[in-house]
């Protein structure tokens, strides 16, 4: 197993988001989280990626028990975070912001082969590589969000509700660059408010509620499933 | 190690709470005071010092400067009494730092009235503590003789028991200067005044702006500055664009460095540049820009007044010239009129004492100083020019160092 | 009033504008990455001061040296200022954390100041070279003005590449516009902020260096500087170096143009005026258009 997540507790201060978290992940894998708005999904991968603390539980990756790990400490790890709303640097061009995922140590030696993967994957920020990040449209902004995890050389690649403000014929095109990803063998764990579309994409699932994990199976399984599809699908 | 010169003012409230811990602890103990009448115990001056403070750098070794002086007057016998038949009394002096903080001074002259029963109050300085200060002499009937306290207004308060020997007095600062520019050949038809926004600096502008039209100058501008002014570019461009033949520099010795420097960067060219305050101070700071320039000397030692080879013996063991430290000689004017006002009363009784003082002509090197009916004195000063590195005096003539050297030659 | 002298006043503006917006470079640096508004900033260019004209008194070294001498050491102190007495304090709750680095850089302000006076003495210091000048019909400018005024230039120019190519200047961006996005690129925010505020410290350092050649400093000046890099920072904009540099030459522009109109006792309000004004009219921020 690449990623172990057991009985996870994370606190906000002084709310407790998590109360017991379980996602496991392995090597070359495609895991959806799932669950409702508030249910934890963004805190998990924020947890794993290094951005909050544990209180409970732990985070196993590749064998290595990760113990109040900060953001640069799992991404020396191959741990990567696509975070919500994209977070780019928007006064800084396209091409500072791909430079800046490559930021670490690890990859600042392959800068111009990574910047050519990540122009081959998304041709169109070649031509507005020169363009503050904040000017481009939502996919194109997402498009640069991806391209700069991607900088980081992702072993583990965690992508946060990728296609929120995005068009939706750029989501498709989003999708097929993320398959091609998987393809080259990185794992991936993606949260997506759209469960139908994320099911279709990812091979399992974990659904949290409430800060809990509560049900763990298939995509195609859950897909079919018809208790799941009427409490969390809804009419979808 | 090196003696701290200045309080820094984190500390001076630290120092607040030692002092009035020790006001406490000296209440128990009254020091020895001169009992009407008796000849034997010494005559106590009460005197605060600068020694901390924005003004400790004009006071370096003043204490020191003042146990010497109490030292020379006992090597000679003391201070002497006609009621005690002709002998004479040791001098002792009660020295506190007043931190240059008007209120802190106030303390201190309560306290020495009240606690340690000084005789007589000499010294306190600058105009700033000159205020508050002479109120309390008043109220315990005690004569005062204030040193460095030349604002005139101070004095015209209806004080009965208040003198002071500020050398030069405004209304004489710049007298012989002014005397000297009608001499002088070519003469000067303009004059640009540049002020330290200051109390006694904005009275000899006052004062002498005025003189100057009178004697036919042209005032051809009147700029005030504050002392943290760095900047000068724009009062010298106007300095500039007036093209004054005199250029007036009506400031306290620190906040006139930039200014100075920046006249000789900007290339200002006048007949002469005139300091009311050419000190030692300000040559270590500038050093050869003030090389040329003019100013003014309250005393120096080849004047050989009355008590000149005194005043000399106690700086050269303190280690102080005039020029380094030009206050020190309105200070020791302030002991030394005292003392002989007590000569002359012939007893330590302060009422007989400060019917001596009341309009009275002491002496003193640089001259005689003659208290008018506020217990204002009429103190002038000689006329320096900085040449070759060297303070000479230049005005008036018979006593002159050496020759003005006119138009100065570095303004040129 | 002749045009010679408004001219004359313009050129001593821009430069004393110049050295304003050095300073204020580096209380944008680092309030732009640690978010800390360091109220002891402009002392440390009246502290540097004084020693370098100590230095100049002492040894007779030439500027240059002294500049080679004192830019890392301050690099150096800033850096340990920030890693030993600041960043502890972020562990506390925003509250606390606030008011302690504004004690803790208030604090820092009057004891550089206090000590820097016992040791050195309160009187103002400088260097003063004393070099040939150009007149342009009554205009004056000396060498040595024009030296600073290059060196401005070129610190500008220095800054501005340092955070335009280096990987340094890329994460101080990048933290300052995206503190979490930042460290989820790697860049650790302990490290990248004890270098900022070394960095910061250091071009006060700069800036002091060409100060006294020109002015005098002394060991209780550095307030008023500070508040003329608040208000330039509010009014350019944190982490806009152009913006700092054209409103640093604006203010020192403005400062001698009231000096000469009115009297230079009222320059030193101009800055705090400006930024009244600023504040009050522009209540949402200007927004710099980037050129």
């Amino acid at each position: 197993m690449m990623l172990e997540v057991s009985h996870l507790v994370v606190d906000h201060g002084k709310l407790r988001a998590l109360w017991d978290v379980n996602l496991n992940v392995s090597e070359g894998q495609r895991v959806g989280l799932v669950g409702a708005n508030g249910a934890g999904k963004s805190t998990t991968l924020g947890a794993i990626a290094g951005l909050y603390s544990a209180a409970g539980g732990s985070i196993v990756y590749s064998g290595e028990q990760l113990v109040h790990h900060r953001a640069p400490d799992a991404l020396a790890r191959g741990i990567v975070l696509v975070p919500e709303g994209r977070r780019l640097f928007g006064e800084m061009t396209v091409r500072e912001n791909l430079r800046m995922g490559a930021y670490s140590g690890r990859t600042r030696g392959t800068l111009v082969e990574g910047l050519d993967k990540v122009f081959a994957l998304f041709p169109v920020l070649r031509d507005k590589q020169a363009q503050p990040a904040r000017e481009l449209s939502g996919g194109q902004q997402q498009m640069v969000a991806i391209g700069r995890a991607l900088m980081s050389q992702p072993k583990l690649l965690l992508l946060d509700e990728p296609f929120i403000g995005v068009a939706p014929i750029l989501v498709d095109e989003i999708m097929a660059a993320l398959a091609t990803i998987a393809a080259d063998g990185v794992t991936m764990v993606l949260v997506d408010q759209n469960i139908g579309r994320a099911l279709r994409f990812v091979e399992r699932a974990t659904v949290i509620q409430n800060g809990r994990t509560v049900l763990e199976g298939d995509s195609a399984t859950l897909l079919t499933d018809e208790n799941f599809a009427t409490t969390f699908m809804g009419l979808d | 190690m090196k003696r701290f010169k200045h309080m820094p003012q984190f500390l001076t409230w630290l120092t607040g709470i030692t002092a009035a811990i020790a006001t406490v602890g000296f209440a128990v103990s009254t020091p020895a005071n001169a009992k009407i009448g008796s000849c034997t115990e010494p005559i106590v001056f009460g005197t605060t010092i600068s020694e901390s403070g924005p003004f400790s750098t004009l006071t370096s070794n003043w204490r020191k400067m003042t146990e010497i002086f109490a030292e020379e007057i006992n090597k000679e016998g003391g201070i002497k009494l006609a009621s005690c038949g002709g002998k004479s009394v040791p001098l002792k002096f009660a020295i506190y730092d007043d931190q240059s903080v008007p209120a802190t001074a106030v303390q201190l002259y309560e306290r020495m009235a009240s606690v340690d029963q000084v005789d007589f109050f000499v010294g306190p300085d600058w105009s700033s503590l000159g205020g508050p200060v002479p109120p309390i002499a008043e109220r315990h009937g005690i004569p005062i003789v204030m040193g460095n306290v030349a604002t005139p207004s101070l004095y015209q308060r209806g004080y009965k028991w208040v003198w002071g020997t500020p050398a030069p007095a405004v209304p004489r600062w710049s007298e012989r200067y002014f005397d000297m520019l009608t001499h002088v050949q070519p003469k000067p038809q303009t004059i640009f005044f540049l002020t330290h926004d200051n109390p006694v600096m904005k009275a000899i502008t006052a004062f002498w702006s005025r003189k100057a039209a009178a004697q036919g100058l042209k005032v051809v501008g009147e700029e005030t500055f504050s002392a943290d002014l760095k900047d000068f570019t724009a009062l010298i461009a106007k300095v500039r664009g007036a093209k004054p033949d005199i250029v007036y520099l009506s400031s306290f010795d620190n906040p006139s460095v930039p200014l100075v420097q920046q006249l000789r960067q900007l290339k200002v060219h006048a007949m002469d540049v005139h300091h009311t305050m050419l000190t030692g101070a300000l040559a270590k700071q500038v050093g050869n820009d003030l090389e040329g320039m003019t100013g003014e000397l309250t005393w120096f030692p080849s004047v050989k007044g009355p008590y000149a080879d005194l005043f000399d013996r106690v700086m050269q063991r303190t280690g102080i010239t005039m020029f380094d430290s030009i206050w020190t000689l309105a200070r020791l004017d302030s002991y030394i009129v005292m003392i002989q006002a007590i000569e002359k009363a012939g007893s330590v009784d302060r009422e007989k004492v400060q019917k001596a003082l009341y309009k009275g002509t002491f002496k003193s090197p640089a001259g005689d100083i003659v208290f008018d009916e506020h217990g204002f004195p009429d103190t002038g000063a000689f006329t320096i020019q900085m040449q070759n590195g060297k303070v000479q005096v230049i005005w008036p003539p018979d006593v002159a160092t050496a020759k003005p050297m006119w138009p100065s030659p570095t303004w040129q | 009033m002749s045009i010679d002298v408004v001219l004359q006043v313009l050129v001593g503006g821009i430069l004393v504008g110049g050295l304003y917006a050095l300073v204020a470079f580096g209380l944008s640096l680092i309030y732009g990455v640690v978010r800390i508004l360091n109220f002891a900033h402009g002392t440390i260019l009246a502290v540097t001061g004084v020693a370098a004209s100590l230095i100049f008194a002492r040894w007779q070294l030439s500027p240059v040296l002294i500049f080679i001498l004192l830019v890392p050491s301050v690099f150096l102190l800033g850096a340990v200022f920030y890693r030993g007495l600041l960043h502890p304090l972020e562990r506390r709750s925003p509250l606390e954390a606030t008011i302690g680095t504004v004690l803790v850089t208030v604090g820092a302000l009057l004891i550089l100041s206090d000590v820097t006076a016992v040791l050195a003495g309160p009187t103002q210091r400088n260097i003063m070279l004393r070099s040939p000048v150009i007149e342009v019909g009554n205009i004056v400018i000396s060498v040595t003005q024009l030296a600073i005024l290059a060196a401005i230039v070129v610190m500008t120019l220095v800054i501005h590449a340092i955070l335009k190519a280096t990987w340094f200047g890329l994460a101080v961006r990048a933290v300052t516009q995206e503190p979490i996005a930042a460290e989820l690129c790697g860049a650790r925010s302990l490290q990248v902020k004890t270098l900022t505020f070394g960095v910061g410290s250091a071009t006060v350092a700069i800036a002091a260096v060409l100060y006294v050649l020109t002015f005098p400093v002394d060991p209780y000046m550095g307030f008023g500087l500070t508040v003329k890099a608040f208000t330039i920072i509010v009014v350019g904009g944190i982490g806009n170096l152009p913006g700092a540099l054209i409103v640093g030459v604006l203010l020192g522009v403005a400062e001698g143009l009231v000096g000469l109109f009115w009297g230079p006792e009222w320059s030193p309000a101009i800055s705090v005026i400006l930024l009244l004004l600023i504040l009050v009219a522009f209540p949402a921020g200007i927004r710099w258009r980037r050129g």
